[in-house]
């Protein structure tokens, strides 16, 4: 039975070891899936932050995304 | 738990295609549920400090500010993301000042089992108005998700609201306590159950979604479905056997399918 795949570990975070039953070939396939929705998610909460900062003066919004930590 | 619902969640949350999914096959309904929750709390983790951050320069800020912050500024996602991290009170007063269109985009992004509190303390009126707009858009995975913690005595005021009966059935199908969905439908009417037979057996997917609603039910509720179903048509089941006995719940259908 293969262990977690390192990619799959690394987008998990925690290992899962229910996910162990499946393939190497499927649980890269899911660290994928999972990387891509990750992605996705990242820039659309990137771009709602992006249209958020808009409405900052833009010299105050380099303090501003400090102060966030972005 | 019912993979298949849990499977649709997982597509639904990873913007994937169910078909796309078929090799997690060997992956229970529990397994599918962790893969998901693990996704979605990754997700919230990665940004929670930034949303927290936010969440907390609005603590003070009056209600009316901090409202039009959200709606104008902030917009749908960050504040779905803020609500994690605002105190009960303020949060169940800022849902007071959106209008529902804005709430069912908040809703849309939020996490139902976060949102658990939430959902105890709004007002149902509130959740009414929303629900309404999530049917209107055939959002049924949004309402699916939330269905499982919303507090019973609100899901069955809500569930007035949903006039079409095939759109109960869509909501069940990603609702995971089917248990509750068989207790609303069994109070519901017989005129409005007649519908709600009527509309799962003009489609496949619906007709799987009624026999596991009915499977919940207990014997006599089980036997009252069992009337109506004969009622609409006399061949329908049979047909809901042989799905039945096809997808191996039959054996929980037994008072319907002997009655």
């Amino acid at each position: 039975m293969p262990k977690l795949d390192a990619a799959l570990l690394e987008v998990l975070g925690e290992p899962l070891p229910e996910l162990e039953q499946l393939s190497t070939a499927n649980q890269k396939k899911l660290a994928a899936d999972l990387a891509a929705a990750h992605d996705a998610h990242d820039a659309f909460l990137k771009e709602s932050m992006d249209n958020a900062l808009e409405h900052i003066p833009r010299l105050l919004r380099g303090t501003v995304k400090k102060i966030l930590g972005l | 738990m019912d993979r298949n619902t849990e499977l649709r969640r997982l597509a639904q949350a990873l913007h994937k295609p169910v078909g796309d999914l078929t090799y997690l096959d060997k992956l229970d309904a529990v397994a599918l549920q962790k893969l998901r929750t693990n996704f979605q709390n990754s997700l919230l983790n990665k940004f929670g400090p930034v949303f927290e951050r936010i969440a907390g320069a609005g603590k003070l800020a009056p209600d009316s500010i901090s409202a039009t912050l959200c709606t104008k500024v902030f917009g749908p996602a960050i504040t779905a993301n803020m609500s994690y991290f605002t105190p009960m009170s303020k949060a169940v007063s800022l849902c007071k000042l959106f209008d529902a269109d804005f709430m069912a985009e908040v809703a849309r992004e939020q996490i139902p089992e976060r949102a658990v509190n939430m959902l105890a303390e709004l007002p149902v009126e509130q959740l009414k108005k929303v629900t309404a707009k999530l049917v209107e858009h055939g959002d049924f995975h949004v309402l699916g998700g939330f269905t499982d913690y919303i507090p019973e005595k609100k899901a069955i005021e809500i569930m007035e609201v949903i006039k079409d009966p095939a759109a109960n059935l869509h909501i069940s199908f990603y609702a995971q306590r089917k248990d509750r969905i068989a207790k609303l439908a069994n109070m519901l009417g017989d005129e409005k159950l007649l519908e709600l037979i009527a509309a799962a057996f003009a489609d496949d997917n619906l007709l799987v979604e009624v026999g596991l609603i009915t499977a919940e039910m207990d014997t006599k509720a089980q036997q009252r479905m069992a009337r109506l179903t004969d009622k609409v048509n006399k061949t329908y089941r049979a047909k809901a056997k042989a799905k039945a006995e096809e997808l191996g719940y039959a054996t929980r259908l037994q008072a319907f399918l002997q009655a």
